[in-house]
């Protein structure tokens, strides 16, 4: 299978020179095309540090980054955004909505942004709002939804563009065990069925076991990897007990 | 932390919103303190009594000036209780009481107040020479206006603005103690609701406007007061109502329409605005109204000095004028010219009698009465622009009949009105207008056939209590505008006293009038422009602080820095479109009024003054445009 994106040797710092404190240490992965990977570690582990560096969102100290085989230390600040809007997906653990528009203008603004005919769309709200399940909610505006059905939204603006990959910083971050199960869900279904790729952050345990994959992150560092080969329950066991080790300070882990 | 450092703190933390707000009162307050200081100058008051109107426009102009600000202080300190809510409702949560919070804004308002007071006299000081030395180059003063430091002057400054700021102060006071705590966590939720549709308010905004407009026509014809009123009142509620629903609509219909609305950055722009228009149409239909206002006021002002160059050829035919059937005098008239630098280019001399039409029983109305065969004479060496037409329009008087040469206090005899002029009967044909005699006369002068001039010639010498024949002399000499020391030198020939008419003096004087009347509104201009500006500022940076977010979310998502760029463009351009835009309108149709006023004394247009003034201000407009669109992105990025 191909590769999406390869690392090697990922450094970032941040701060001054003398009172520098190193985020990421030298990360090395690759990320196989309709992967779902999710990345774990603590808090401060550098994980979202990670994902702002792949996602093109921040710029790394050292090392490089290829997405897709591009190198993405060459493409110039002002593409950036426009490839960022057209490969990559987020879904943020505040959902990051914009309240002044309604459900509707929310999923459409990728499109929108990229002057795709208003017709088409529609069309395509309308297909990715009743995968998502929300195609009730379309006119409503964010502050009338639930935590739950606003991620949905945030995931369906997120797979709209029919992105290379999906970002996800914490998706369940802010919701109850039902809706995070429900949203879960929903991403393993987009993983399954448009092969997607989806890279998520998490510290969530429960959430992880989703994953076909789990990168653990301590301290700037690759400190272990769980491929699958297991049922969700007895991945998720083995999430728990890497998480322990990790706690724990012992740097050994099941490889 | 005591109130008074709380507030000194608060003032400090908040700078940046009230630098502008600052900025537009010191400058107002350094205006009205040197237009005080102008009225209280003596070296004006020494100058000329004439000077009285002068005064009177300073005076006049300093108090729209207090009017203006007093709304301006009340508008930016309601805004920024509006902005602050959250603050105090934090504040009233920690368990502090809201009179003591209260008394902490209070201060804060005083404490701008003083500083804005203390810096505005400053400046006021600093620069009344530079303030001078414009009044000299834009007034055309010809006297010499000397650097006056008036003690009074200050003290007027210092208590009408004291007032004022305590007023602020005061309302700031009462609104706080008495909100309640849960509208002011949730202030900020309450403001940014969408905006319903009202479509009823929309009819009723154009029906009050077009009411407004149907009333301004009579304004200049019927009762002034009752009809300014009624136009004034109309056309504010008209623009509040309209920019309530219109507005909502017009937003309402770009957002459900997805083809304008699904067009690059329009959903991002049409978006943030729709979401703001609830609170923001106040501010765009008083920035609407202060446009409109300004623009008509320049044009208006304009049209002054317009007005003063066409009455000025009609008014003022002669350099020189006088009556006086001695010969003594007329020479030492033509002798103390010819020892001048001036050559006589003309000289004339009529006959003329004089009618008290008795209508009004408190003065005589002394009507001059000339021959037609004068009259056509006067008019071809007079050189008028239209000679032939006012000759012709005299041709062909028949005895019997008269045709009214109008002068510019007179409002003038109906058509065909017949007059009883000491027992002859006469038809006034019609009234015209054209040079003849001039201003000294204040009531219109009636021409008769030579016939006619004999028969009442008569009458008048029956009459005991008539005025007899006169000699009206009118002399036009070269160079006449420089003509101020010839001038003096005949005023003081005794016989001339209180029967001399100089074109110069009387062009000095319009001059210097209107020459104070464009200095006074061209401040009063930048005021009203500064504090625009500065309305605008306050919104639009309190729009940025709460679109920080939003932007903040679409730069992750992607969006390009043109891209930002062109939606905060649009975003901030409607803001100052929309009320260039009414406001023009409304401008337009003022100064429409006033030509169809004017028009019918004189042949004007007013279109270049209207076009001038508007452009001068959209030019303003747009530099303050693309200055907030920078700020406003900056202020997203940081």
């Amino acid at each position: 299978m191909d590769n999406i994106i390869e690392t090697y040797d990922l450094k970032k710092a941040y701060g001054e020179r003398g009172v520098q404190f190193n985020a990421l240490k030298g990360i090395n992965f690759t990320v196989e095309k309709g992967e779902f990977l999710g990345v774990m570690g603590p808090s401060g582990s550098g994980k979202t540090t990670l994902l702002n560096l792949i996602s093109t969102i921040d710029k790394q100290t050292s090392g490089k980054i290829l997405f897709d085989g591009k190198d993405m230390g060459k493409i110039n600040n002002k593409d950036l955004s426009r490839f960022r809007r057209d490969n990559i997906g987020f879904i943020f653990q505040d959902y990051n909505l914009l309240d002044n528009m309604s459900v509707e203008d929310n999923i459409s603004l990728p499109l929108a942004l990229n002057k795709v005919p208003h017709r088409e769309i529609k069309e395509r709200v309308n297909k990715i709002s009743s995968f998502f399940g929300i195609e009730t909610q379309l006119k409503k505006y964010p502050y009338q939804l639930s935590g739950g059905q606003k991620q949905r939204v945030a995931a369906a603006r997120a797979l709209i563009t029919s992105p290379k990959v999906i970002f996800a910083d914490e998706p369940t971050g802010a919701l109850d065990s039902k809706s995070a199960t429900e949203l879960l869900s929903c991403l393993t279904e987009m993983n399954e069925k448009f092969n997607t790729t989806i890279i998520m952050v998490t510290h969530d345990a429960f959430a992880a076991s989703f994953c076909k994959r789990v990168l653990f992150l301590s301290d700037g560092q690759i400190h272990g990897k769980l491929n699958p080969n297991s049922s969700r329950k007895e991945l998720y066991q083995r999430i728990l007990s890497m998480m322990a080790s990790l706690g724990g300070g012992e740097q050994n882990g099941l490889f | 932390m005591d109130s008074f450092k709380l507030a000194l703190f608060n003032v400090k933390n908040n700078i940046k919103l009230f630098k502008f707000n600052i900025i537009s009162m010191v400058f107002a307050i350094a205006v009205f303190f040197n237009f005080f200081s102008l009225i209280f100058n003596p070296s004006i008051d020494l100058a000329n009594t004439d000077k009285q109107s002068i005064k009177v426009t300073l005076y006049m102009t300093s108090i729209v000036l207090v009017f203006f600000i007093l709304f301006f202080i009340l508008y930016s300190n309601s805004f920024f209780l509006k902005q602050r809510k959250k603050e105090i409702g934090i504040y009233t949560f920690m368990g502090v009481d809201n009179s003591k919070i209260a008394v902490v804004f209070a201060i804060e308002e005083i404490l701008l107040g003083v500083v804005s007071l203390v810096l505005g006299l400053f400046f006021g000081m600093v620069f009344q020479k530079a303030f001078l030395m414009l009044l000299t180059k834009i007034a055309a003063f010809k006297s010499s206006v000397t650097f006056y430091l008036s003690i009074k002057s200050v003290i007027i400054t210092s208590v009408v603005f004291i007032l004022i700021f305590s007023l602020a102060a005061m309302r700031g006071f009462m609104t706080i103690s008495r909100s309640k705590l849960i509208n002011l966590l949730n202030a900020e939720k309450q403001e940014d609701k969408l905006l319903k549709t009202r479509y009823f308010t929309g009819i009723m905004a154009i029906v009050l406007i077009l009411t407004g407009y149907f009333f301004s026509g009579k304004i200049f014809t019927e009762d002034f007061f009752t009809n300014s009123s009624i136009v004034i009142l109309s056309i504010i509620l008209g623009t509040f109502l309209l920019f309530s629903s219109f507005l909502s609509v017009v937003v309402k219909f770009m957002k459900n329409s997805k083809g304008i609305l699904y067009s690059g950055t329009n959903i991002i722009s049409i978006s943030n605005i729709a979401y703001r228009i609830r609170y923001n149409y106040r501010t765009l239909a008083c920035i609407t109204i202060i446009v409109a206002t300004t623009i008509t006021s320049i044009g208006a002002a304009f049209s002054v000095q317009h007005m003063f160059n066409s009455i000025k050829r009609v008014a003022y035919p002669y350099s020189f004028s006088y009556v006086s059937s001695d010969s003594r005098v007329n020479a030492r008239v033509l002798d103390t010219i010819s020892s001048s630098k001036h050559k006589i280019l003309q000289s004339i001399e009529t006959n003329y009698l004089t009618f008290d039409s008795g209508d009004n029983r408190e003065f005589p109305m002394n009507h001059p009465v000339i021959k037609v065969s004068d009259f056509n004479r006067i008019t071809n060496s007079l050189k008028a622009e239209n000679k032939e037409e006012i000759i012709s329009s005299v041709g062909g008087l028949q005895d019997g009949t008269a045709i009214a040469v109008e002068s510019s206090n007179d409002s003038g005899f109906q058509n065909n009105q017949t007059l009883n002029m000491y027992g002859l009967n006469i038809k006034v044909k019609k009234t015209i207008n054209a040079p003849l005699l001039g201003g000294r006369f204040q009531f219109n002068t009636i021409v008769l056939t030579d016939n006619d001039y004999n028969k009442f010639k008569d009458n008048c010498y029956k009459l005991e209590t008539a005025e007899k024949e006169k000699i009206f002399n009118g002399i036009v000499v070269s160079n006449q505008e420089d003509s101020l020391e010839l001038s003096k030198k005949l005023a003081a020939i005794p016989e001339l006293k209180d029967n001399f008419t100089s074109y110069v003096v009387y062009c000095n004087l319009f001059n210097e009038v209107i020459g104070v009347v464009k200095f006074a509104g061209m401040f009063l201009g930048v005021v009203f422009m500064l504090s625009t500006a500065s309305i605008m500022y306050m919104k639009l940076m309190s729009d940025a602080i709460g679109d920080k977010k939003k932007y903040e979310i679409l730069m992750k998502l992607g969006i390009s820095e043109s891209e930002l760029y062109r939606a905060v463009s649009k975003q901030v351009g409607l803001s100052y479109t929309l009320p260039l835009l009414i406001g023009a309108v409304y401008a337009f149709m003022g100064i429409g009024v006033l030509q169809k006023f004017l028009n019918k004394y004189l042949e004007i247009s007013l279109l270049k003054p209207f076009v001038v003034s508007l452009s001068i201000y959209t030019i303003i407009y747009i530099c303050f445009y693309l200055l907030t669109t920078r700020k406003f992105v900056d202020m997203v990025k940081a």
